[in-house]
């Protein structure tokens, strides 16, 4: 038996008459990182909170492990996927340990005390995304990046073979961003399925085996990051001039916003290769 | 530059290391003197006034009246007070004080609102306004039935339509909540408010006796009559516990982990409402219990409900008691109206709490 992944087929979604997601097809499959882009408003949070079971879809339809996901009880569906959401608004004092070990839930019995593979699981959690330093601090006094990775804990606990994570980079810092998406690997070379919601093009390029584009509720582009990060493409979607280098040490994608006033008279987006005269200018300027 | 930089960065990561462990008492230590205050409260409520019990002697009183001989010796009369006058008293203030608190708590939890109490989903206006209508009506205070009866229903009743309005879709909404819970709130205050208009002199005495509370009129009849409502919901609220945990964080994320957020919202309103409604029916409205004693908990110990909904019955019933002991020691041989008690103490200790809370944690939120 495969570990399980997760379907969307046609989704839609349609609020007071507007389609926020429109027919849009997703696999969500194990052992890979899926990340899906866009502008802002292009229905990515949306398509995430469909997948979540937060919105029922108006059109489509979710399967969780070949199940439709709204026969299933939450308990059952917890400890199939978990899922970090944009935000969270604690204003209770609980700690970071108690916000990591909520993430157990699904896991301990009605009638029963967490169990010390429950603490345990809580703590690498903690661990794994460098927070573990943090566990006896009070949540909400903690930095909006140190909340962050005290909520991506908690989801990790809740260890569910089914990963979403809305925009889990935002907030933090390059060397955390890195970790994060580091992490997402781990998760999709344990077997799991991977889907992240992410506004760093670059992070996208780097870190997943696939990339989905999306630009007003629709799916514009799914494919290999090289195939899907594509700068016509992207700079229409953004509509901004954009260019893709490669990477100096891994070839992957960069995605960098392409400085029209550098040469005159050349139309600066689509082009493939960094102007000399521009990466000196920035090096001088360092 | 860089170097020196670097190494002063490196000294500033090993100082943020250190650990900041957050101030709480360990939930053992706290439940021992919480029960301590509890029985030294129990004791002076049953001990203190016009006839002094000692102690030894309310022991030997109660033994006697389970057929154990034992003990200091006491008067018939002593025997009376204390069996017939302040037990059901105690008894009485340790359910109502009890009730308010789990409530408040409960209540604070499933709206994430460090603000709510057992008014906000209507259940105490409702009962005020059902009180008072049955008094008009000619309903005697000192008859428990027709009051009580009169108040637990509409109390009932008002959060019943803060439910259903709030209600879209297969689910509430917090904010919706509080603000249909503020309309109800002022609709129950107008019915009141005319009910006064319209009432004698006689009534407006009585209808003041009971909107200002009081457990001196409790008889055991009276007591046991309440009982069953008080048992369901001291058994039934703390179960949903880890539950309320998950819900601070915001229903998405509680559903994210597996909690049937609208069964735990409703489940958690009806018994708060079923817990209120019957403390506010049989000694009328008592304020701040059900608001100060769940922050006062929470900033010792904590926010984890496990501990939390216990906790705020002992320590509910511990703060009543108090209030009792002093409404009725400090003017005798008259009594102080509790509810002016618990307002006299509650709202100043409520603004120390919150600008204590404004200079730790920068606000309650």
């Amino acid at each position: 038996m495969s570990a399980p992944g997760m379907r969307a087929d046609g989704v839609s979604y349609v609020l007071h008459g507007r389609a926020l997601v429109r027919e849009v097809n997703v696999d969500v499959l194990p052992g890979e990182v899926l990340a899906v882009v866009g502008p802002n408003g292009a229905g990515k949070s949306t398509l995430c909170g469909i997948l979540a079971g937060d919105l029922a879809p108006t059109a489509g339809e979710v399967k969780v492990d070949e199940r439709p996901m709204r026969s299933m009880k939450p308990g059952a569906l917890a400890r199939l996927r978990s899922m970090l959401s944009q935000q969270t608004h604690l204003r209770f004092p609980f700690t970071a340990r108690e916000v990591a070990m909520m993430g157990r839930h699904p896991h301990i019995p009605r009638w029963r005390s967490p169990a010390e593979s429950d603490y345990q699981a809580a703590e690498d959690a903690l661990r794994s995304t460098q927070a573990l330093h943090l566990a006896e601090r009070v949540y909400p006094t903690l930095s909006g990046g140190e909340q962050r990775r005290v909520s991506l804990s908690r989801v990790l606990a809740q260890d569910a073979p089914i990963v979403l994570l809305d925009e889990p980079t935002t907030a933090l810092d390059i060397g955390h961003q890195q970790l994060v998406m580091s992490l997402c690997r781990r998760l999709a070379a344990e077997g799991r399925a991977v889907l992240a919601v992410l506004h760093d093009l670059n992070l996208a390029g780097a870190y997943a085996d696939r990339v989905m584009v999306m630009a007003d509720g629709e799916t514009v582009a799914v494919g290999r990051p090289e195939e899907a990060l594509h700068a016509e493409l992207l700079s229409a979607v953004f509509d901004q001039a954009v260019m893709v280098v490669p990477h100096p040490q891994t070839g992957k994608p960069i995605v960098l916003a392409a400085c029209e006033s550098s040469q005159p008279g050349v139309p600066a987006w689509g082009r493939q290769q960094v102007p000399a005269t521009t990466s000196t200018r920035e090096r001088s300027a360092l | 530059m860089g170097a020196k930089a670097v190494t002063r960065l490196r000294a500033l990561h090993q100082a943020a290391g250190r650990r900041v462990s957050s101030p709480r008492l360990a939930a053992s230590t706290l439940l021992g003197i919480m029960t301590a205050l509890f029985v030294a409260a129990l004791f002076a409520n049953v001990g203190m006034g016009a006839v002094e019990i000692p102690p030894a002697q309310a022991v030997a009183i109660l033994l006697s009246h389970a057929g154990i001989d034992a003990g200091p010796d006491f008067t018939p009369r002593s025997d009376a007070i204390l069996w017939n006058i302040r037990l059901p008293r105690v008894a009485l203030g340790i359910l109502v004080g009890g009730s308010l608190a789990l409530a408040g708590t409960a209540l604070q939890g499933v709206f994430r609102n460090p603000l709510a109490e057992p008014g906000v989903i209507g259940v105490s206006s409702g009962a005020a306004a059902g009180a008072v209508g049955a008094i008009i009506l000619g309903f005697s205070v000192f008859n428990f039935h027709g009051v009580a009866v009169a108040a637990f229903l509409s109390g009932l009743l008002a959060t019943g339509v803060v439910y259903m309005v709030a209600r879209a879709y297969g689910q509430t909404s917090v904010t919706t909540l509080i603000l249909a819970g503020i309309a109800v709130n002022a609709t129950a205050g107008a019915f009141t408010g005319l009910f006064i208009f319209i009432a004698d002199d006689d009534q407006l005495r009585s209808i003041t006796f009971w909107t200002l509370g009081h457990v001196g009129g409790a008889t055991w009849p009276v007591v046991t009559s309440i009982l069953p409502f008080f048992i369901v919901g001291f058994l039934l609220l703390p179960l949903w516990a880890r539950a309320l945990n998950l819900l601070t964080l915001g229903d998405r994320e509680a559903r994210h982990m597996g909690v049937s957020t609208e069964r735990v919202r409703v489940s958690v309103i009806v018994l708060s409402a079923l817990l209120t409604g019957a403390a506010v029916s049989v000694a009328g409205i008592i304020g701040f219990v059900g608001l100060v004693v769940p922050h006062v908990l929470r900033l010792v110990a904590g926010p984890d409900h496990r501990f939390l909904l216990p906790a705020s019955i002992l320590g509910g019933a511990t703060a009543l008691l108090l209030a009792d002991l002093i409404a009725r020691t400090v003017v005798v041989p008259a009594e102080l109206p509790l509810g002016v008690v618990t307002a006299m103490v509650g709202g100043p200790f409520f603004l120390w709490l919150v600008h204590r809370t404004r200079l730790t944690w920068g606000g309650m939120e």
